[in-house]
């Protein structure tokens, strides 16, 4: 597996305050990784580091392969795209002049691919209308237009859907998605907006005080977050083959532990059970959203 | 660093206080000079060129601090440093593109202000009674060195405290207590009746002060070789660089 990022025991303290208490976190190559947090979790922190806005009090960190220490991570850097809280942009000129000064900026060799972008963030027809009198919504548009400039290999991306309208927020979703599969771009897209993240990300990070408590991909956390039923038996081996005879999806946690995913007919089950001579102890039905399994996660309902 | 800067200078261009700065240097020593004509038509008297060439060296000073910290704070607070970082560029060449964007902003305006200041003596003075061009030529040649030097140290204190009030408060501050100190030094060591009353330590620091500090050069007269002039700005440029790169590697961005 090829990482794009693997933090190592990463810790950031400002005086007496602990923003990043010894994060690790690893983000494959060609995912879009969904960093989850509440406010002051320590994600802007982390993008902050990653960026090398800042520099980490502990730990270490690898980008593109490149360690910290290597004096040829910045030259890597150039791989990557971001918008760190508020997108970096003059207001006092046009779109198009904005790309065009990142483009000089990049020292890339012609402005070809300039109204292309344009156009890919929906700001193609603002003409000579200045950033100082954008809406929120298409600063953000702009802003990830200009993490775009110079085809990065990876963009970071902190609340992208902030201040968009719901239209907005679909386009830059699809925008994301769109180039995440075309070009393979890796994302890191910290949000605390877990509906929004879910239509997106591929891999998850959950962040609580300062550490990354939980990371999965999007499939276990769909599994997480599925219906199903927990049933607690005398032999998982049995209940494998009674499901798989039934043709129902399940997963086998352990040897006494089980998911089933799918609505059961609870007789008929415990009929079939005990002809196979099976004993259920306990059956119990699941239906986490993806919020209760973040609060699950981060420490329960003081976070609610 | 050649891209950094070519962009910071895309930037310079479009922005619309530098170019309100720029017809400020240009347009001052025109209202100025008409000003005085005015004056002087009421004295039944001619307006002499040397009034006119010593008018925007005494609001230099605020003028290119105003302008350079403005525009060089803007770059912090709207994310534009943020940018260059994340995408790359090393700090010292930040550091070195924006010290340059500064010293270059500021040269511009004085050769505008030159350039302005050479057309209204033609056309609105009646010439130069005690300056000779060689004269006049020594007298640009400092006002460009001083703005450059007064350009990078502005920079400098922009790229040291970011974009937070501090830079508008301490630039302002320096160019006013400059200010202050060029009428108290002019006025011990050049008065306008009687002899220099100064002596010992005091006359000596006076001296230095006059002869190498480049705000001293914003009087309105070149009292002193230009080497020293040079002397004293490379000396200001020397320390706001080597002050400022190391402080800028290590300065922890938001």
């Amino acid at each position: 597996m090829e990482y794009i990022f693997k933090a190592n025991n990463l810790t950031k303290t400002y005086k007496r305050f602990t923003a990043l208490n010894g994060l690790s976190m690893n983000i494959k190559r060609g995912s879009i990784y969904g960093f989850v947090g509440k406010n002051g979790a320590g994600k802007t922190t982390l993008i902050r580091l990653l960026t090398g806005l800042q520099k980490p009090t502990s730990g270490t960190y690898e980008l593109f392969g490149k360690d910290l220490s290597d004096p040829t991570l910045i030259k890597e850097r150039r791989r990557i795209g971001a918008v760190v809280e508020t997108p970096a942009l003059y207001k006092d000129m046009t779109a198009r002049d904005n790309l065009i000064q990142q483009y000089l900026m990049l020292g890339l060799p012609s402005f070809a691919g300039l109204d292309d972008l344009l156009k890919l963030v929906g700001l193609a027809d603002t003409g000579k209308k200045k950033v100082r009198n954008f809406s929120l919504g298409m600063r953000q548009r702009l802003g990830l237009a200009v993490a775009l400039c110079g085809d990065p290999d990876f963009i970071i991306l902190d609340e992208p859907t902030n201040g968009l309208d719901p239209q907005g927020i679909i386009e830059i979703r699809e925008l994301i998605l769109k180039l995440n599969r075309e070009k393979g771009i890796t994302f890191l897209i910290s949000s605390h907006i877990l509906d929004e993240l879910s239509r997106l990300a591929t891999d998850y990070g959950f962040i609580d005080s300062g550490r990354i408590v939980k990371e999965m991909s999007a499939e276990e956390l769909r599994n997480e977050c599925r219906k199903s039923v927990r049933m607690k038996v005398s032999d998982t081996k049995i209940l494998a083959k009674i499901m798989d005879d039934m043709g129902i999806e399940y997963s086998v946690l352990n040897e006494s532990y089980a998911d089933v995913y799918a609505d059961l007919n609870f007789s008929k089950v415990a009929e079939i059970f005990a002809k196979e001579n099976c004993t259920i102890f306990t059956m119990e039905e699941r239906d986490e959203s993806l919020e209760s399994f973040y609060l699950s996660l981060i420490g329960g309902e003081e976070h609610a | 660093m050649r891209r950094v800067l070519y962009a910071d200078m895309f930037n310079v261009f479009k922005n619309k206080v530098f170019q309100g700065s720029i017809a400020l240097t240009v347009l001052y020593p025109l209202m100025e000079a008409l000003l005085f004509k005015l004056i002087y038509r009421f004295l039944d008297a001619e307006l002499p060129g040397e009034d006119v060439i010593t008018a925007y060296s005494s609001i230099a000073s605020i003028v290119i601090t105003a302008t350079i910290i403005f525009l060089l704070v803007n770059d912090f607070s709207d994310g534009a440093i943020r940018n260059k970082i994340i995408n790359g560029v090393k700090r010292n060449h930040i550091a070195l593109s924006s010290i340059l964007t500064g010293a270059i902003i500021s040269g511009l305006m004085c050769m505008s202000t030159c350039i302005s200041q050479t057309i209204v003596i033609r056309f609105l003075t009646t010439g130069f009674s005690s300056l000779n061009p060689r004269d006049v030529s020594l007298y640009y040649t400092a006002q460009f060195a001083v703005s450059i030097a007064v350009g990078v140290l502005m920079s400098s204190i922009v790229i040291v405290f970011g974009g937070t009030i501090i830079p508008y408060f301490l630039g302002l501050v320096i160019a006013f207590l400059f200010r202050v100190a060029n009428l108290m030094v002019t006025d011990k060591l050049y008065p306008q009746d009687g002899h220099v009353m100064i002596t010992g330590m005091r006359l000596l620091i006076y001296n230095i002060y006059d002869r190498f500090c480049p705000f001293s050069y914003f009087t309105g007269t070149l009292n002193h070789p230009l080497k020293d002039c040079f002397i004293g700005c490379g000396v200001l440029i020397a320390i706001s660089i080597l002050i400022t790169l190391p402080v800028f590697k290590r300065k922890e961005l938001k």
